[in-house]
């Protein structure tokens, strides 16, 4: 044959159903500039220097492969659907003389001809959104160009790659469509109609736990960062849990109303159940994409919009006096008081010469060990790596020495801890007995300060991994005890920690001035001390930061929700569409048979009105258990407002289900001048 | 009075964009009394369809009037032609017209489902007509697993569960091998002797000769129409194969 037949007829064959392949080419690309601007957040490194860039930028690679999976799971089902419209069409080619190699040609050609065209398109697409953001980054929000936009060549490799492999395993499943018919097979089975699916009560049950544990292991969930593998599992779970449900459960519940007499044999229900029965399997897939985009775009505007509108709030949080100053020593030297001393007079001469005033002082060191805590007892070393791999994250705690008499001096409280005693105070819910025994010393708890224990650390409760608070007598002895510990680079675990904040009373210039003052001060004191970190910082300097930051989180989650309902409205359209097409006759013969069009209507009403409603309904409770990792995880970010998150959510929920509504709307509108 | 009346009933279609109009009946007048099975034959594309969807309010009459049992269907309202349509009218037609969504019993039950029949009254009733039309063990099946003679019986029980006071037919075997056709034809029979008025259209001078009166319609009239009285089913096809040839040669009659 001659050259250029194959493509010739692949292009025409695709052009004589462009009903239905316009809108799946047009998912494609959406596909594709999706997973562009997902790789490209995360392994282009812009996020980098953001607080809380190594959990978002965690996120977005966990994004990219839930986005592969995504994008494989909706282009394969819904493409071998496409397929199936069209095997009458290979029936009368190979009745026409073409054998199954001609016609797995003509349909490698198709697949080719799509990926180039979803690549290419796709790339321009991302490329495109992503200067969008770019600009609307430092128009709108008036960042730096701290989030700068480009072309990333590795991330267009690699959705190109991504996408080769997905429509390849969509050309491979297309052959075997076709390989196992015979042309008269092929002719009937566009005509005979699809099999009305069986309920499927194994992959119903398989779907329904999968979304069980999903559930239960995103609520069991205390500690997101260390666990936050655990979340992605929980993710995937549910992904999946949801794909079942919707393709094999909702079959199974038609026909359960099915087998109830009363309900089913009524005008309002007979026509819809049965329909939803006979389709669900296949719509199944579709509403569940819906779902998932559904709830990505709750999770991430929610998420960030509290973020954004709670900026000033975090940055208060973080940072609650106008400057603060931090440093940090490994091991124990007999100099460290003196350290701390000497510490004192760099701030007071500083804040002289800056003519501030000290206010609100709350400068204080402390020693610290960390080691994994079980049954009152930290564990200091660890037997071998090997324990590594086994230990809960979440049990990983970091013990802190403060004074009593700093204690009582700098947080103005009034205790006494006698030799041997301690008091202690922890944000996470760690279970301290009477006795805590750390390394082998062991104290009698005399007094808990739960409550309290922001004073020491505002944000505590945010912090990664639990953080024990023990006040004693006297830290430097205790400390002492733990000189012997090294972690496995033979470097001491113990460590020296010196904390300040303080009020200044000058105005915004004056307080960054005095904190980058501060910050090189530091530098020239500890240079050669052998000091792991010190810095130091101030509350007005970091306002533009996290403004910034959140802002431009904020935007993300916005661009990243528009593509992911331009994917549903696509998802939408398509599935009116094709049953469009599908119902045009049924409602002819219903009418035939003495059904009104009142009838015809109310039962196209409720049918439209169920399937609407699924994706919302699932993706509502989905964000409703996801939520309280989301709040743990907005602490991270020194979030610390339940309320805010749940507002922004109820706010993101109205929104998105209004546009859904409309969308829904305006696709059903094609729907009905369609079977009408 | 006679069960169904058609009066001086005319259709004219109009294309689309005003341009030529096509004239499919002119003119139509017909009686069918209770019980009576009667068969319109005539050419493909002589109006027997549309005369028929007419009678069945399926489609309006550009002049005319049906009266079935004393009622004017024209004065039907529209909003209750359907459902004066699923409580007076079995239609069976040549494609089936069954929805693959439903097994063959739900397509069945459809009529009585949409006139709000209880479940247990629908069971009784397909009782009834299941055995005789030879579909009683097949009830669970879809469409999609049966023979095309099955599935038109099960038309045909779609029709009759209502109680009909006419069925309509619309080249019922039109789709079917000879021996479905066969089978078809038996039934109607069967089931015009239980006394059920039957009006089909067909091509099929085997099928019309099974009916008690035949009428011939030819450009958009009728031309003829013969009796079958007590004639054998043999004597009948040869008399309407007569009929047939005449109207071939456009001779008068
Ligand atoms: N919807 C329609 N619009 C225009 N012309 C039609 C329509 N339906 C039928 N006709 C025309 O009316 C005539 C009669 O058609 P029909 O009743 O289907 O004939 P039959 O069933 O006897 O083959 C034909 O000439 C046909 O082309
Ligand atoms: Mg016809």
């Amino acid at each position: 044959m001659k050259a250029g037949f194959y493509p010739k007829m692949a292009v025409s064959g695709m052009r004589k159903n462009g009903r239905l392949y316009v809108p799946f080419i047009i998912t494609s690309i959406l596909m594709v500039a999706m997973f562009y601007i997902l790789h490209f957040l995360s392994f282009s490194g812009v996020m980098r220097g953001m607080p809380g860039a190594g959990t978002a930028t965690d996120m977005m690679v966990f994004g990219v492969y839930v986005m592969t999976l995504f994008s494989a799971i909706f282009l394969f089902y819904t493409h071998s659907t496409l397929i199936k419209g069209r095997k009458k069409e290979f029936g009368l080619y190979s009745i026409l003389g073409m054998n199954k190699r001609n016609i797995g040609k003509i349909l490698f050609w198709e697949t080719a001809i799509m990926w180039v065209v979803s690549a290419a398109l796709g790339l321009v697409a991302g490329i495109g959104l992503s200067k969008l953001a770019e600009l609307g980054f430092t128009k709108l929000i008036a960042v730096p160009t701290k989030y700068t936009f480009s072309v990333s060549g590795s991330s267009a490799v690699s959705s190109i790659l991504v996408f080769a492999v997905i429509f390849f395993l969509i050309y491979l499943n297309t052959i075997r469509q076709i390989r196992f018919a015979n042309p008269t097979q092929l002719i009937r089975s566009g005509r005979a109609g699809e099999k009305p699916p069986k309920a499927n009560y194994v992959v119903g049950i398989l779907g329904l736990l999968f979304l069980g544990s999903g559930y239960f292991i995103a609520l069991k969930i205390e500690q997101p960062l260390s666990a936050l593998r655990w979340f992605f599992v929980a993710v995937i779970f549910v992904i999946i849990g949801t794909y079942l449900t919707l393709m094999a459960g909702s079959v199974i519940l038609c026909r359960i109303l099915q087998k109830n007499k009363k309900y089913y044999y009524k005008t309002e229900h007979f026509v819809s159940v049965s329909t939803m029965a006979y389709r669900m399997k296949r719509n199944g897939a579709g509403l569940a994409s819906i779902c998932i985009l559904l709830t990505a775009v709750l999770v991430m505007l929610s998420s960030t919009a509290a973020l954004y509108t709670g900026s000033d709030e975090c940055l208060d949080t973080r940072y609650p006096n106008e400057v603060g100053a931090f440093a940090c020593k490994y091991g124990y030297d007999e100099s460290l008081p003196l350290q701390a001393a000497r510490f004192d007079d760099l701030i007071n001469s500083v804040a002289a010469e800056h003519g501030a005033v000290i206010q609100n002082n709350c400068t204080f060191s402390e020693y610290s060990i960390s080691g994994y805590y079980e049954n009152n007892r930290l564990q200091v070393t660890l037997n071998s790596m090997t324990d590594m791999a086994f230990i809960d994250y979440d049990r990983v705690a970091q013990i802190m020495f403060i004074d009593a008499e700093v204690y009582n001096s700098v947080f103005g409280h009034d205790v006494t801890v006698g030799p041997g005693e301690a008091l202690v105070g922890t944000a996470k819910n760690i279970e301290i007995g009477d006795e805590l025994t750390i390394g082998d010393v062991t104290f009698n708890v005399t007094g808990r300060f739960d409550d309290t224990v922001t004073e020491i650390d505002p944000v505590a409760d945010g912090a990664a991994s639990p953080t024990v608070f023990v006040i004693v007598n006297d830290s430097e002895s205790v400390a002492k005890e733990f000189i012997k510990y090294k972690d496995y680079n033979g470097e001491p675990m113990l460590a020296w920690f010196w904390n300040c904040r303080f009020d200044t009373g000058l105005d915004a210039d004056g307080q960054i001035a005095l904190a980058s003052d501060l910050s090189a001060k530091l530098k020239e004191e500890l240079k050669g001390k052998g000091f792991s970190n010190y810095y130091s910082e101030s509350h007005e300097a970091e306002r533009g930061d996290f403004v910034g930051t959140f802002g431009g989180l904020f935007f993300l989650g916005i661009l990243l929700s528009i593509i992911f309902l331009v994917s549903c409205v696509m998802i939408i359209y398509y599935k009116q569409v094709s049953e469009g097409f599908e119902d045009q006759s049924r409602f002819g013969i219903m009418q035939k048979v003495g059904m009104t069009k009142d009838e015809i209507r109310k039962s196209i009403n409720s049918q439209m009105f169920t399937v609407f409603m699924i994706p919302v309904v699932f993706a509502g409770i989905h964000l409703l258990v996801v939520l309280p990792i989301v709040n743990k995880l907005l602490m991270l970010f020194a979030l610390f407002n339940f309320p805010r998150l749940l507002l922004c959510a109820a706010i993101c929920l109205c929104l998105c289900g209004l546009f859904y509504g409309l969308i829904y709307k305006a696709t059903s509108g094609a729907y009905y001048k369609i079977v009408a | 009075m006679s069960l169904l009346e058609a009066r001086n009933i005319k259709k004219v279609y109009k294309t689309r964009f005003g341009g030529t109009s096509v004239e499919a009946l002119n003119n139509v007048s017909f009686t069918v009394e209770k019980g009576e099975y009667v068969a319109i034959m005539g050419e493909s594309g002589s109006g027997k369809t549309t005369l028929l969807n007419i009678i069945a309010a399926l489609d309006k009459a550009t002049d005319g009037s049906v009266i079935l049992d004393g009622m004017d269907l024209s004065k039907v309202k529209d909003r209750d032609i359907a459902k004066f349509r699923r409580d007076n009218l079995g239609y069976v037609f040549q494609e089936f017209n069954l929805l693959d969504t439903f097994s063959l019993e739900d397509n069945i039950y459809l009529p009585l489902v949409l006139a709000g029949r209880k479940p247990a009254e629908m069971q009784e009733r397909l009782k009834k007509i299941a055995e005789p039309l030879g579909i009683a063990n097949i009830l669970k099946k879809y469409p999609y697993e049966v023979s095309g003679g099955q599935k038109q019986r099960a038309a045909v029980a779609r029709a009759l569960i209502t109680d009909p006071k006419v069925i309509l037919a619309d080249e019922p075997t039109g789709a079917l091998d000879s021996k479905s056709s066969d089978e078809l034809l038996a039934l109607f029979k069967q089931v015009n002797q239980m006394g059920q008025t039957i009006l089909m259209v067909t091509h099929s001078t085997k099928a019309a000769s099974n009916a008690s009166r035949v009428l011939f319609i030819k450009d958009g009239a009728i031309f003829h129409q013969i009796y079958k009285a007590d004639a054998s089913d043999r004597q009948m096809y040869q008399k309407i194969s007569d009929t047939l040839t005449l109207l071939a040669q456009g001779g008068d009659k």
